[in-house]
């Protein structure tokens, strides 16, 4: 049980060591708001793991036979006490779940409220490709091969939502370091935003099953300074 | 994309418009000048999703002016047309009319809106007073139906080129060529579905309403949101059909269900005394 | 009358729920080989960037690819449902409830032989130049668009829901209307209760994924647009069928999984199982109810509309009470018990912790919000495989060590045993911890290369070498059966000392029509009375 535990904590090590940065303005931050859930999620995880894990280890060890015909001496419950250790376990873990619920919800309507400042970019899956396709038609792609093409590149400081189609079969716009991730159909238009708070080179994976080429459909997304983003736009549309 | 109807539709309301034209005689020209239809073709997967900014500003009749912000939090249904009408007419509207007067379950006002907006640049505040003279609306649809203009002719240029919306002015013909369609608008303005004044019926008209909601229904609202599930949208017809497997899965879990209590209720005879 | 002596023609024309089940058995550990090596596979050509197994950047996912389909298929469909309702089932259920033999016995073995054939013809699929590599899931468009041959996935889960739902109406009049004369529903085996469930959901919920499939097969061979958006179909609603069956399916792998652990800590604890009813009717039928309506936590990310995504995740995260229900009764059946150490009782307690693993780290996975990035991450690869592959397979391995005396008449080696054991359970923490790790930092699944995240090469490089592990593990637990059911030591009636039906009534290995004499039970009987106070 330490080692489980202590592999836990690890994952938190791990997790706080990729964690995102939290928002200066006033703009929501789900990468961040996720973070700070997920902690607090893995504090419930460790605390209900440890009292179970322990008192199963206890009980493993201290309730061994000592003779052969020993036999186990466990309670008969009376109808009152079958029915209190039924209900309050169950109201706790109720409790515990209406808990999390409400924390997941909370974070859910950040996910979806897309701020109106929003840069839009549109993104259409294709086996096995991303295609990023700005609102002043720019567009942008990346070549797994010949790691050529600049993939998506956003401003730092302006929320990115993306409307995002497939034009072949079911993929998933995954963007593990912004923690999102939604899939991409054809014939249906589905949403993702993010906030970019700091220059950062991240990927994008596809991350719903699409193929021979599934591990290869990845592309950078980069979230640059202002300035150099603008000079990017300005390269992409001299060269369009 | 089209089914042959659409297209055959197209031609149809746009002979609609010429005809009274070419009938006066007044500006008769050689027919192998028509117009390709074609053109007018929208791609709607490529404008789906497509959000229209709700800072946009426009007119409506009384020159008061408005934004497609108060067009939020319900389904839109986005009309382009032209209020000049000396013989022909837009008849987009006056389809729409019909079909939404026809239309009980969904309630217009409340549970979507209509906006009629110009893209001819030569209407006024005046033009447009008239033209909802003329359309004469009943008092139902008075209630959630808006006509307006855009006075900047280069946002209603990026407006209709946006949405994949063209038009043109034929100086021969004196007249506007233009698709008759329908755009259906989610509660936070984007575009969500495309249907057309000929290929289209009511019964398609409410469910891209419902469509439009895009799952953001009221708990009151929990029958329409069945219907909408009931049905999905046919990119090839162009039109809503039923949502087949839906239908078909719900019967093989009814076959479970009974499989489940008729074995039980059958087999009683093995009961052990 | 040992299995040695018999001839071919009695195995293969019995109509005798003991054999049918051995034969489950032998099915579904055959499965199990196959599909495990297929996980070695994997392991190996994930363990170390760029192409190690499979040919080069271009083609090389194919071949992976039909690796993850039939480790997939053949471990859920054919391994561990039939493992557990087929074999457990079969061969305990009448023995439990004091039955002669089931109620259908020559359906049973119509069942038995359906299900054979569904082997044969997925591991056909494996011979055929265009091997189906569309996941165990199957989804559309790319089940309908690939070249490969989506028909024996189709036929195969055929095969397989006709054979469960054949078995589902046989155990469940069986176990209503054929226990033994004084067998009240509350003195029930609590293995008896969670397989009854697990007919319930399996015969409700099977014909939904059957019709599913089926749609796939007209979509992809007849010309049908059940799934295509660009003809009117629904690109959603296969996913939406298919896990409407295939989550309750995890509730058919494990709650006879539970069933299979309070009867092998309730036999080796010498306790009476704590707070039976509420563990009953609240934890395995509140399972069961709660089962259909939980499915939409599988597509948290695929653009179905918010009402129900967040509607589910309060019904998702409202399973852990039942669940809860279940442990609380299992952990309070250790509660002040005479626990006897065998191999058997070290797999059960090993699943206590496996339990807690697997189910906890379902609880991020049940918040939509959380999910948004763990989904389709190792992190989900872990947790499902914490409760499926490692929780679930445990159980059963620690069932087929505690009833060994049982059907072969003989001792299993428990020295063997128990090095199996610990080989396998360092084995697979060492292979899944790595996962959640990498999960949480984003490493996507059903990948077979990574160029992207090269930091992920060592947790990669440790899953390999526990999966080595489990490899020896395995090989050392499937010897020992085969050894130890041949020339193992004669087993007494009863080893462990049990009080439940199937040890105190029959003989080991029981013979046709399983009782010397009728059973009839009294009032007070109940197949964990141990404390006669």
């Amino acid at each position: 049980m330490k080692g489980r535990l202590s592999a836990l904590t690890g994952i938190a090590i791990a997790l706080m060591a990729t964690g995102a940065v939290a928002s200066e303005g006033g703009l929501p931050n789900p990468a961040a708001d996720w973070d700070v859930l997920w902690n607090k999620v893995l504090w419930d995880l460790v605390v209900i793991g440890a009292i179970f894990g322990i008192a199963a280890l206890i009980m493993l060890f201290k309730y061994r036979a000592t003779s052969p015909d020993q036999v186990g001496r466990g309670p008969k419950l009376s109808r009152a006490q079958a029915l209190a250790w039924a209900l309050i376990p169950a109201t706790i873990f109720m409790a515990d779940d209406f808990f999390m619920a409400a924390k997941g919800w909370t974070l859910w309507n950040t996910y979806r409220t897309v701020p109106e400042n929003a840069m839009e970019v549109k993104v259409t899956g294709s086996m096995w490709n991303w295609e990023f396709e700005y609102e002043n038609g720019i567009i942008s792609t990346y070549d797994v091969d010949s790691k050529e093409g600049s993939g998506l590149v956003v401003p730092v400081g302006t929320p990115v939502v993306l409307r995002m189609e497939s034009i072949d079969v079911i993929h998933s716009f995954g963007m593990a370091t912004y923690r999102v991730k939604e899939d991409v159909m054809p014939g249906r238009i589905t949403y993702i935003w993010f906030n970019p708070v700091e220059a950062k080179e991240s990927w994008v994976t596809c991350v719903e099953f699409c193929g021979t080429r599934h591990s290869y459909m990845y592309a950078p997304v980069k979230a640059v300074p202002p300035a150099q983003y603008e000079a990017w736009v300005k390269k992409m549309e001299s060269e369009a | 994309m089209y089914r042959p109807n659409t297209i055959i539709g197209i031609i149809l309301i746009l002979l609609g418009i010429t005809l009274p034209v070419v009938v006066e005689g007044r500006y008769f020209r050689n027919p192998d000048s028509d117009i390709d239809p074609n053109i007018f073709k929208i791609d709607d997967k490529k404008f789906m999703g497509v959000k229209i900014s709700p800072d946009l500003e426009m007119l409506d009749v009384d020159g008061k002016a408005f934004t497609f912000r108060d067009f939020q939090g319900e389904p839109t249904i986005l009309v382009f047309s032209y209020y000049t009408c000396d013989g022909s007419c837009s008849a987009v509207n006056s389809v729409l009319k019909e079909m939404l007067e026809d239309i009980e379950r969904t309630e217009i006002g409340k549970d979507y809106r209509v906006l009629t907006l110009s893209f001819d640049k030569e209407d006024t505040v005046d033009t447009m007073a008239n033209f909802q003279q003329e359309l004469a609306l009943s008092e139902k649809l008075k209630k959630g139906w808006k006509l307006g203009l855009i006075k900047d002719p280069e946002v209603m240029e990026a407006l209709t080129k946006s949405v994949g919306f063209k038009y043109f002015w034929s100086a021969q013909d004196q007249t506007f060529f233009h698709p008759n369609v329908y755009i259906f608008l989610s509660p936070e303005g984007r575009v969500v579905r495309y249907l057309y004044a000929l290929t289209n019926d009511q019964t398609d008209m409410e469910l891209a309403i419902l469509d439009a909601h895009q799952g953001k229904f009221r708990p009151s609202q929990v029958i329409e949101l069945a219907v909408s599930i009931c049905y999905s949208y046919n990119y090839k017809e162009g039109r809503y059909t039923y949502n087949i497997p839906l239908f078909v899965g719900a019967g093989s879990f009814i076959l479970g269900v009974s499989i489940l209590v008729g074995s039980l209720v059958y087999f009683r005879k093995f009961r052990k005394s | 009358m040992s299995a040695a002596q018999s001839s071919w023609k009695e195995w293969v024309f019995t109509t005798d729920h003991k054999r049918i089940g051995v034969m489950y058995l032998v099915g579904s550990l055959a499965a199990f080989a196959v599909a495990g090596t297929m996980a070695l596979l994997i392991r190996i050509e994930q363990s170390q960037l760029g192409p190690n197994l499979v040919g080069d950047a271009f083609t090389g996912g194919d071949t992976y690819n039909t690796w993850l389909y039939f480790h997939g298929a053949a471990m859920i469909l054919a391994f561990l449902i039939p493992g557990l309702t087929g074999y457990f089932a079969n061969y305990f259920i009448p023995l439990m409830i004091g039955a002669n033999d089931v109620a259908f016995p020559r359906i049973n073995a119509f069942s038995v032989w359906l299900f054979f054939v569904a082997i044969v013809l997925a591991l056909a699929g494996f011979v055929i130049p265009d091997t189906p590599d569309i996941m165990w899931t199957g989804y559309p468009p790319y089940s309908v668009m690939t070249s490969a041959n989506t028909s024996f996935y189709v036929f195969t889960v055929h095969l397989l829901g006709f054979s469960s739902i054949l078995g589902a109406v046989n155990f469940l009049v069986t176990v209503v209307y054929m226990r033994a004369p004084g067998m009240g529903w509350n003195q029930l085996n609590v293995f008896v209760w969670t397989t009854v469930a697990a007919f319930v959901i399996q015969l409700i919920f099977i014909p939904v994924l059957a019709a599913a499939v089926t749609m796939l097969l007209f979509d992809k061979y007849l010309g049908t647009h059940f799934f295509d958006p660009a003809a009117g179909g629904d690109v959603l609603l296969y996913q939406n069928l298919f896990w409407f069956y295939s989550h309750p399916a995890v509730y058919v792998i494990f709650l006879p999984a539970m069933g299979v652990l309070f009867e092998v800590i309730a036999g080796m604890a010498k306790n009476r199982i704590f707070n039976y009813k509420a563990c009953v009717y609240g934890g395995v039928w509140g399972i069961t109810l709660l089962a259909g309506e939980v499915w939409v936590h599988h597509l948290y990310v695929a653009g179905m509309p918010d009402w129900i995504r967040v509607g589910q995740m309060v019904s998702t995260l409202l399973i852990s009470v039942p669940v809860g229900l279940m442990v609380m009764s299992m952990w309070g059946t250790l509660y002040r018990g005479a626990i006897t150490y065998n191999t058997a009782m070290l797999y059960a307690g090993s699943c206590l912790f496996l339990v807690l693993i697997g189910g906890l780290t379902g609880i991020p996975l049940a918040m939509t919000s959380m999910t948004v990035h763990l989904s389709e991450t190792a992190f989900v690869h872990a947790h499902f495989h914490y409760v499926m592959a490692i929780f679930a397979t445990f159980a059963i391995f620690s069932g087929v060590y505690y009833w060994f005396p049982k059907i072969s008449g003989r001792m299993p080696n428990e020295k063997m045993g128990k090095l199996g054991f610990l080989i396998n359970f360092v084995g697979v923490n060492v292979t899944f911890w790595p996962l959640f790790i990498i999960g949480i930092q984003g490493m996507p699944r059903r990948y077979w290369d990574y160029q992207m995240f090269p930091q992920f090469e060592g947790y990669h490089q440790i899953a390999f070498y526990g999966a080595v592990i489990v490899a020896v593990g395995m090989a050392i637990t499937i010897l020992n059966w085969l050894f130890s059911a041949i020339g193992g030591e004669k087993a007494p009636e009863n080893p462990w000392n049990s009080a439940s039906l199937e040890w105190t009534h029959c003989p080991s290995p029981p013979g046709p029509g399983n009782f010397p004499k009728d059973v009839e039970l009294t009032a007070d009987w109940t197949p964990y009375n141990y404390d006669k106070r």
